[in-house]
Parts: structure tokens; sequence; C-alpha cells
């Protein structure tokens, strides 16, 4: 029978693991592209920056439901499991943020460099120097209270709703169909 | 408990919706398709403007900017009335058909009408004129928030092109079609009917319209709007749930978006050129503002106290 047991600490705990890997992956690149020589490959990386932690984080709900039916073994609903995922994204979501203003403690020039850095690429590539300014302006805006509250907002939304869609997805992976525990 | 508008018919696993047989709670399903709606309008009424950006000459691959779409408004309406009318009102009712009971999508929808709808109707339309003033006040306090320069100016420019081409040789009507029919029923629908009775399925009625206010207000991606269009989304989902009708909110809707149409094309340099500056508008209008729109709602009251079909869905949120 299905039973809408508690699962925000499914929610907390897978989130607060994803959001670590995520950030983690995050700054591994940023890293290599402040490291690297400028040009058209430190573009591409930097690009894949935001790629690699919307792709680690998008599993956050799977395995939140996961997690969620090894501690109670009960039959999910699909619906159940976009709820969890959406929280376990969320949480993801905050966790990145506050991993992300943590950093800028332990290494305050962080932000600077890897503007400059990105701003060195564009410049070397041919006909991109309108790019210039907008990338000023982007890093300008992420300092910002507004900067990382609009960001903090876009990263619930996407979040949430890419892991409302894995959380189901969960559900069809690993939860055990009303006949598996009726057996048990 | 489940919406129905035959309450006495039980309910069995058959002929409930998809969404509760499923146990999708009914704020997943509407905070979901806001999000997926929008999505899907952005995109794709954003490749349909270039594709016919392009196929018509006007855009070519070499010369392409990101300005183009605002130097070609016609296109840009074009292209967001068929995204409004696809992903916001006729994706919209076959979604429903996801949260509704077999048969019932106008009725969850609240898409119906009784002999109390035409007055609410009247009610909306004078109701939305008389709470202009309201509605400059809150644009007004808005403005007060400290916007950078540049989004201020990006505003600007596409204000500028705006009164461009409304004064130019427009074909009123169709402005008026896509400014002002195509939102009003496809938002609604969007808005006052999924959104809404999905969120009133989870949560308290007033909790139900303070949220699909602010998401209405967030849905406009016009941060110096962000304030009365929130506000007016929340007077919008109240009336709806007053009168039992999506039509007020749709009247009201229409009314709201032609006004400013006409306004803007009649009086450009008042309703444009000023619509950024910021200036506060005479308190003794707002004061009177205030008062008809009391009474107006007042109105609303007795009219819908006879039927009471607004009450009818107030209920209490879902257990657990």
């Amino acid at each position: 029978m299905e039973q809408n047991n508690p699962f925000i600490s499914s929610a907390l705990i897978v989130g607060f693991i994803i959001a670590i890997i995520s950030s983690a992956a995050s700054l591994f690149l940023s890293y290599s592209v402040i490291g690297s020589e400028p040009g058209t490959s430190t573009m591409i990386m930097m690009s894949a920056v935001g790629l690699v932690s919307c792709l680690i984080g998008i599993f956050a709900g799977m395995f939140a439901v996961r997690h969620h039916v090894k501690m109670f073994n009960q039959p999910l609903a699909m619906g159940r499991g976009a709820v969890i995922g959406l929280t376990a994204g969320a949480f993801v979501a905050i966790f990145a943020t506050a991993i992300s203003l943590l950093w800028m403690l332990i290494d305050p020039a962080f932000t600077d460099k890897l503007m400059e850095a990105m701003v060195r690429s564009m410049e070397s590539i041919p006909g991109a120097e309108a790019q210039v300014d907008a990338i000023y302006e982007q890093f300008q805006s992420a300092k910002t209270f507004a900067g990382q509250a609009k960001s903090l907002g876009i990263n619930l939304l996407v979040m949430g709703a890419l892991n409302a869609i894995t959380g189901i997805l969960g559900v069809k992976f690993f939860a055990p169909k009303p006949a598996d525990t009726d057996a048990l | 408990m489940q919406i129905s508008d035959q309450p006495h018919t039980p309910l069995t696993t058959n002929n409930q919706p998809w969404a509760d047989r499923n146990g999708f709670p009914g704020w997943v399903m509407g905070l979901g398709w806001a999000i997926g709606s929008f999505a899907l309008f952005q995109i794709v009424a954003g490749i349909l403007a270039v594709v016919i950006l392009i196929s018509t000459g006007r855009l070519t691959l070499e010369n392409f900017n990101e300005n183009a779409l605002f130097e070609n408004l016609d296109v840009l309406f074009i292209s967001n009335s068929i995204g409004q009318i696809l992903f916001l009102g006729i994706l919209t009712i076959v979604i429903t058909k996801l949260s509704a009971r077999p048969g019932q999508i106008s009725g969850f929808l609240r898409l119906k009408s009784d002999s109390a709808t035409m007055k609410n109707v009247g009610l909306a339309f004078i109701l939305l004129l008389a709470i202009q003033p309201l509605i400059y006040f809150f644009s007004w306090l808005n403005l007060q928030f400290p916007f950078s320069e540049s989004y201020l100016a990006f505003e600007s420019a596409q204000l500028k092109i705006l009164e461009n081409y409304l004064t130019g040789d427009h074909v009123l009507l169709l402005t008026l079609f896509h400014i002002a029919v195509v939102p009003a029923f496809c938002e609604e629908v969007l808005f006052r009917g999924y959104i809404l009775r999905n969120f009133e399925r989870s949560m308290l009625p007033i909790t139900a319209i303070i949220l699909s206010g602010l998401i209405f207000g967030l849905f406009h991606v016009r941060l110096t709007q962000v304030i009365p269009l929130a506000l007016l989304g929340m007077l919008l989902a109240w009336m709806t749930i007053r009168t039992g009708s999506l039509w007020p909110a749709i009247m009201a809707h229409f009314v709201n978006n032609a006004g400013s149409t006409l306004f803007a094309t009649y009086f450009p340099e008042i309703a444009l050129d000023e619509s950024l500056k910021g200036t506060m508008p005479p308190l003794y209008l707002v004061g009177l503002s205030i008062i008809v729109t009391y009474f107006i709602i007042q109105a609303f009251q007795r009219i819908n106290a006879q039927s009471d079909e607004g009450a009818t869905y107030v209920q209490r949120p879902e257990s657990g």
C-alpha cells in the first residue's frame, strides 16, 4: 500500500551531496579555464562548466527517490516522486549557491581571475570584441545581491523542474510495485 | 477533497483524474505547467519569429542580430500570438485532461456562464477602468526599486520601438487582436483557469490567489512592472473564485490590454514616454480609484452572494 512517508531527509541528504559534487566539478573546470591559454578551447571549456554542473544536478531527484525507497521500501506514486525530486532539486540550487558564496570567501580573487581569463579568450577570437562588455556586465551583476538572488531564483526553477522529471523516472526505476511489497 | 461540478457523483478509480490517480498534488501540476508552458512558449515563439524573418528575407544568417525581433514588431506579434494560442491556450486545455474528471474540462477551467455572468463581466469592465490610477501608482512604486542603467535603457529602447510601431501605419484591429484578444483569453485559461484551480486543490484559496498572482507577474519578464502585474493577477484570481467563472477575468484582462493599446496609439507621448520616468500619479486620483474599486468589489460580493458559486470552490487543502 502507498503511504506518504516523510521525504525531506532524503531530499536534503541527496541534495547536499549532489550540490557538493556539482560545485566541485564546476570549480575544477573553472580553475582549468583560469590556468589555460586564451583561445576558443577555453571558451568551450567555460560553456562546459554550466552544462556539467547541470547534468550532475539533475540526478538529485532520481537518487533522492532511491534513498527514500531504500528507507521505507514502499510503493511510490509518480506524483510523490515528482515532489521528492522537486524538493531535492531546490536543495541542490540552495546548497550550490551557498557553496559558491562560501568560495568567494575562500578565494576572493576567483571571480576576477575567471572573468579575466574569459575576457582574454574572447579578445583572442576575431569579431567577438562586442561580447567582452557583456562578460564584464555579467560578472559585475553576479557580485551583487540582486544578481545572486536572480541566479538562485533561476536555479531553483530549472533544478526543481528537471529534478521533478528525474524523480518520476526514479519511481519507475527504483520503487517497488505494489505486488512486490505485498509478497514481503 | 476533489473539485467537481457534480459533487454528488461518487469518485471511483476509473473517473478519477490522471493526476489524482498518480499522486500528483495540485501545486505540482500548476507550477509544473507554468514553467513548462513558459519554456515552450519562449522557445517556439522565438524559433518561429526567426524562421519568419529569414523566410521573408528580413534577416540573413550573415547579418543576424538579437535586436532583429524588436525591429520587426509585426513578426514578433504574430509569433507571440501563435505561441500563446498553441501553448498557453490549446495545450493548457489539453493538459487540463490530466487534472479534470472526464468530460469536465470546461467546468474545471470555469469556462461556463450563468445568469450572473453578464453582470459580472460588466462589473469587471468598469473595475478595470476604475483601477487604472491604482495600477499606475504601483507601477511608479515598482520603479522606485534600483534597476541598473543598462536594464532601464534596454526597456526604454523596447518602448521606443513600440511607440514607433503604434504611431506608424499599423492596423489597429490587428494590433488589438495580438495585444488584447489573444492574451486575454490564453493567459486567463492558463493562470486563472488551470494554475489557480490546481493551486486551490493543494492550498487555501487566499494562498492560491497570492501565488498565482506572483507567477503571473514574473511570467511577463518585465522587472519594472512585476508589482502591478502581480497585484492585477491576484485581483483577477479573486474575481474568478468569487464569480465561479473565468469570463469576468477575460473581460478585465482584455480591457486592461486594449485600454493600454488605445491610449498608447492616440496619446503615445504621454503613455510611452512617461512610463519609465516614474512620475507619481496625483494622490486624489489614486484615492478616488481605491474608493470606486472598493464599491465595485462590494457589488461583486452582492451579485454573487445569491448563488455563491465562488464559495463552492473554497476547499480545504488536500491532506498529506
